[in-house]
């Protein structure tokens, strides 16, 4: 059974019109993607800022309203929803965000803020019930009762994550988006937060869908890998056979740009096998995104977009590369 | 401290410590470092926030915020640059020591057109005549591959990419051709490609310049491409000091140990789990006696309470207890 389905999915954002006085026009950002999550796994989506990844994230929860195609939760149609049919099963599909401090309420308790959500989810809960079911999820992800009366200021920065996290387990959730979770954490905590999902994930059977533009990262907890790039999948492929070896070079690209940890390996290295700028989303080209960046582009690619073509069990969106 | 200065180095830099006062007293950001920079040389500083490695940077470039002090000593070509009188540091830094920052934008005047901020500082500091900085100034920026650079020269810095701006700042740390280039977190803020690109063009142009560098970032695997020696601090301290290759390969301090097994890689065996260092990374703080590394040590012992010594072997320093493996 598919937890969550994306199908054909378009996510735009309105902006002001070319002239003073032309109506507001939908600027798209994501365009046309499917995918299919089920339970317990984890989708590992990257690129470089502007991708639109995030973007796919929220329209993905119905945070932003898709502006084509549609979402399947459980194979039901989201779109088909009420308002407050939605909002009860927010409980099921949360996220958590790059800059953990500034997601969480200055002035509450990590208490209140933790069992906030339940006012929706269960109404009916105690005011007691509520603070027990608070300090039940400050200790799955690791932080002591005492916490609960903690404001945010008192916390570090990976504390302030695990904390979004407790918030974001506390309806009992079947999916967890992860936009850039890490990204602000230091090293030593980047590793605590990542074994913590990953274990949530065993513990919880907890799907997660995790955003990231950090490529090693994403090889840690993910099934399946998603490359974007300017608001196109170019490549979906399972953990191990992307890892091995990406087809799209926009992949390659991005692989062949970072640096590891490991001197005998990269010292003189050079990290760039690209050229020429980004184009921007305000202006996309009309072939393949990528072309203009791409070391192997030919004249079709500057012409015709590709489409997504399965290669084996998995795809990639390239004129260049032969099945 | 057993080292001397040495006359084949650049910078010596001797028991430098930064404070900074506050209202529930001094905060010590960094603790008697000493280190010294061959002409040439790259050397990496690691450290995680709060490890006082970009205040190093700030103390020898007298940025220091306005509550902080600068003890100790720093060299630079025989000159202790934390003694000098600001005019006398005016003419050093911007002449033979500039800086690249984390952030572009905010290290480039807005109201400048880029073409003159970077003839600006030939003209202060060589004495170029206007036309010929600005030639020379265009001649750079078409050396860090801006396109059409003698145009984009009369543009100004909002309408540059972020990894424009991060070439923009080379150009100018460079063009005046210093014998030291500081870099503070230089790619942090970038996407990996514009990264790979960064790091390739000061490398290129550290070699061809022969100026010595000092890079200072979080990231493990930007030192390993970049770093021919690298030094890892914690708590304003340094922890261990060698090689890049040799302290990648045999990392002896516990905190190095739990950096690389903390970090995730693209080519290991991947591992079910991620090695982890225990408790958060000390921030700030009055100073503590003993190892600001031990109360997340998994194998400290009772004489971690009072700090470790710097024991330097050959090319190798380290300062634990429980000494080299």
């Amino acid at each position: 059974m598919t937890l969550i389905e994306a199908r054909n999915l378009d996510v735009g954002y309105r902006v002001a019109g070319a002239g003073l006085l032309s109506a507001p026009r939908i600027l798209p950002i994501v365009h046309g993607v499917n995918l299919a999550l089920q339970p317990g796994r984890s989708l590992g989506i990257v690129g470089e800022s502007g991708c639109g990844k995030s973007t796919l994230g929220r329209a993905l929860l119905r945070l932003i309203e898709p502006t084509g195609g549609s979402v399947l939760w459980n194979g039901q149609d989201m779109a088909a929803l009420s308002p407050a049919v939605l909002r009860k099963m927010r409980a099921q599909m949360q996220i958590i965000f790059q800059d953990p401090v500034a997601a969480l309420d200055p002035r509450m308790t990590l208490a209140r803020i933790i069992s906030r959500p339940l006012a929706t989810f269960a109404p009916d809960l105690s005011r007691a019930e509520r603070l027990a079911r608070a300090v039940q999820a400050l200790s799955e992800v690791g932080l002591s009762a005492d916490f609960a009366q903690r404001y945010p200021h008192e916390l570090s920065g990976g504390q302030a994550q695990r904390v979004g996290i407790a918030r974001a387990l506390i309806g009992r959730p079947s999916l967890l988006v992860c936009d850039e979770p890490v990204s602000a954490l230091d090293v030593s905590i980047q590793a605590q937060v990542i074994n913590l999902l990953m274990d949530l994930q065993d513990r919880m059977g907890l799907a997660l869908v995790f955003i990231s533009h950090n490529l090693a990262v994403v090889r840690h907890i993910s099934h399946q890998v998603m490359v974007m790039c300017l608001g196109h999948v170019v490549e979906v492929a399972g953990r191990d056979a992307f890892y091995a070896g990406p087809l799209h070079p926009y992949s390659q690209a991005l692989m062949h740009a970072v640096p590891e940890p490991d001197p005998v390996r990269e010292k003189g290295r050079r990290g760039t096998s690209l050229t020429g700028e980004l184009p921007s989303v305000l202006n996309p080209p009309p072939g393949c995104v990528f072309a203009s960046r791409c070391p192997l582009a030919m004249a079709r690619c500057h012409a015709e977009r590709p489409v997504l073509r399965s290669f084996g069990d998995r795809q990639a969106a390239c004129h260049l590369i032969e099945a | 401290m057993p080292l001397t200065p040495m006359t084949a180095d650049l910078l010596s830099v001797r028991d430098l410590s930064v404070r900074f006062a506050q209202p529930q007293g001094a905060i010590v950001a960094v603790d008697r470092v000493s280190f010294d920079l061959a002409p040439g040389e790259v050397l990496g500083i690691v450290g995680e926030s709060g490890s006082g490695k970009s205040q190093i940077l700030f103390s020898l470039m007298g940025l220091l915020a306005g509550n902080g002090r600068a003890d100790g000593q720093a060299l630079f070509q025989g000159r202790d640059l934390l003694a000098m009188p600001p005019e006398a540091l005016d003419k050093v830094r911007g002449a033979q020591m500039s800086m690249i920052f984390q952030d572009p934008m905010t290290s480039l005047n807005p109201y400048m057109r880029v073409g003159d901020q970077l003839a600006e500082g030939l003209i202060v500091h060589k004495g170029l005549s206007k036309a010929d900085a600005m030639r020379q100034a265009v001649a750079m920026l078409d050396r860090v591959r801006i396109p059409d650079a003698a145009r984009r020269a009369q543009a100004y810095p909002h309408e540059f990419s972020g990894g424009m701006r991060q070439r923009v700042m080379i150009a100018m740390a460079l063009l005046v051709h210093p014998a030291v280039l500081l870099a503070d977190e230089p790619t942090t803020a970038l996407d990996v490609t514009i990264q790979a690109q960064v790091l390739d063009l000061m490398a290129d142009m550290a070699r061809e310049s022969g100026a010595a560098v000092i890079l200072v970032t979080h990231d493990l695997g930007v030192v390993a491409r970049m770093a021919d020696r690298v030094i890892v601090l914690y708590g304003g301290r340094i922890m261990e000091e060698g090689r890049a290759e040799a302290l990648f390969a045999a990392p002896a301090h516990p905190y190095t140990q739990g950096l690389l097994a903390a970090t995730p890689r693209l080519t290991d065996s991947l591992q079910a789990r991620l090695g982890t260092i225990p408790g958060s990374p000390q921030s700030g703080g009055a100073i503590r006696p003993g190892c600001p590394f031990a109360p997340r040590c998994a194998v400290k012992i009772a004489a971690c309470e009072v700090m470790p010594p710097l024991v330097t072997n050959g090319a190798h320093r380290l300062a634990c207890h429980m000494g080299a493996p």
